[in-house]
Formats: structure tokens, C-alpha cells, sequence
């Protein structure tokens, strides 16, 4: 069983500047060759201008600290019994090259299912404007008993 | 201006299916992937640790990369990526190399605000789960 008195600890904030080519990139390995993700004339002559990231490029920028959650050494959850077992991304707006993007996140939820231990992670991401860009919420599944 | 989405929310019924997407896993996908987002861990890339230290059949395709190719579907069907507001899964079964998987949704309601609601799930082709009890939600003018 994970400690419940870890929920509520907070990560970050975490920076992180989108590349162009770090975005196609993304794309592009995940089999989506869509022109508004690579192809800046196309871009142009729509309402985004310039081209603009896969959303679930969000699994980037917005879950960074659910890796430093992963390798915390005050928590040091079971990594060898750990999968993901779930993951939701909600979007508010669209990331274009040249953004910065701040993350924080906190332990969201700590709970117990049989012989299952569960960890959710909240990370929350806005752009240079402070818009929120996404919300991302991670469940990570150990086996066996956790920490 | 080009528009990118050429449906429209009054012309999709619920319990309509989307086109679906199908792959068929290859090793060097997750090679990619793991450069891409960064996510280099050794039982996605290596068959020597996934089968000799992490005890699977051989590599398996990240979660999320199986995510990512279920987003594509979707935006396939609306046409404008920024009109997904919403994207959601579990993360069921292991894909492994030469494994076809197909990407699926169906919608189930349709909502205030011009915002409809899928169900969203990939299974392969035995119809083993991949991705389950997923949601999308999505805005159309």
C-alpha cells in the first residue's frame, strides 16, 4: 500500500519550449502525416496560420512531471510492478511553434482495488499567455502492493 | 481560409460508426516513437530486456503511441485536430510486433454547445482489447 499523505504533493512547474520540428516529429511517429501538422503554406491560408501540434503531443509537455513522479525517492513507487493504466488528455487550445509551456502537476488520488495499488497524476499546462493549453491525468497501476 | 472539418454537428446521428484505422505493429515503430516522446523505456525497444528481464513475448507498443494512433482516427473524422476537446482510454492488452490493431468509435450522444460524444476503444483483430472504455469528445460546427 502507497502512503495516502502523498496526495496533494506537487511538481514543477516544469518549462518546456515546442520545437517545429520536434512537433512534426511527434506527428509523424504516430502515423499522422495530416498537412496542419508539417506543412507551414498549407497552414497559412487557415485560421491557425502557422501549423499546430497533435494534441497528444500533450503526452510530452504535460506529463513531464509524472515522470519525476515515477522516479520520486521520498515515494519510490515500484517501477518494476508499474504500468499505465489509463490516461485522459482535455484540450482548451492549440500549440503552435516558438510556445512555452509551464506544467505543474500534483499526486491527484492515492486508492487501494484488491491487490492493485492505484497513483493518478493531474499535470496542468498553459502557454506563454497563462491560457490553459491541457489537462492531462495519468493512472498508474502497481501490482502486488506498491512502495 | 481553408477549412479543415467538413461535418457538421446536425448532420451526425448517434450510433454512428467512424471510419476506422488499422496497423499492424512494427519494431521500429516503437524505436520512433520512443525518440519522438522521449519514453525510452527498454521493453519498448529492446527484445533482449523485454523477454529476458521484463519476461514478455518481445517488445510492446507504448500506451500512449496506441493513444496517439486512436487521436488520429478521430481527427481523421473531424477533420480540424483543434476541435478535440477531449481524449480518454485504459490501456489494456500488450501489442506486440507483426500484431494488427484497429482503431474504432462510435458516437453515443450529442450535446449542448454543438460538442458530441464517442466511444472510442482498439481491438485487434481477434477482437482482444487494446484500448478500452475510452471517450472522446469532440466540437463541430
Amino acid at each position: 500500500m502507497i502512503d495516502h499523505r502523498w496526495i496533494g504533493k506537487t511538481y514543477g512547474p516544469i518549462k518546456y519550449e515546442v520545437g517545429r520540428e520536434k512537433m512534426r516529429e511527434y506527428a509523424a511517429a504516430a502515423k499522422d502525416y495530416r498537412p496542419i501538422f508539417h506543412d507551414e503554406e498549407f497552414a497559412a491560408q487557415t485560421g491557425y496560420g502557422d501549423i499546430i501540434a497533435m494534441p497528444n503531443f500533450a503526452a510530452v509537455y504535460a506529463l513531464r512531471g509524472a515522470g519525476m513522479l515515477l522516479l520520486d525517492q521520498e515515494i519510490k513507487l515500484n517501477l518494476a510492478m508499474l504500468v499505465h493504466g489509463a490516461q485522459e488528455f482535455e484540450w482548451f487550445t492549440v500549440v503552435k511553434p516558438n510556445d512555452v509551456i509551464t506544467e505543474t502537476g500534483r499526486v491527484a488520488d492515492i486508492y487501494e482495488k484488491g491487490n492493485l495499488d492505484f497513483v493518478v497524476y493531474e499535470g496542468e499546462a498553459r502557454n506563454q499567455d497563462g491560457e490553459l493549453v491541457c489537462r492531462a491525468r495519468a493512472t498508474f497501476i502497481i501490482r502486488g502492493g506498491g512502495a | 481560409m481553408a477549412e479543415l472539418c467538413n461535418l457538421k454537428y446536425d448532420d451526425v446521428q448517434v450510433g454512428e460508426e467512424i471510419p476506422s484505422f488499422s496497423h499492424t505493429f512494427d519494431r521500429m515503430d516503437a524505436v520512433v516513437y520512443a525518440g519522438a516522446s522521449g519514453d525510452f523505456n527498454p521493453i519498448h525497444t529492446n527484445p533482449f530486456f523485454a523477454r529476458d528481464m521484463a519476461m514478455l513475448p518481445d517488445v510492446i507498443a507504448h500506451g500512449l503511441f496506441n493513444m496517439a494512433l486512436l487521436g488520429k482516427t478521430v481527427m481523421d473524422w473531424i477533420g480540424d485536430p483543434g476541435y478535440l476537446k477531449k481524449l480518454s482510454c485504459q490501456f489494456r492488452g500488450m501489442v506486440i510486433p507483426g500484431e494488427t490493431v484497429v482503431f474504432r468509435g462510435r458516437v453515443r450522444e450529442k450535446l449542448e454547445g454543438n460538442l458530441v460524444v464517442l466511444d472510442v476503444w482498439a481491438e485487434k483483430e481477434d477482437a482482444s482489447e487494446v484500448l478500452k472504455g475510452g471517450e472522446a469528445v469532440v466540437y463541430l460546427p
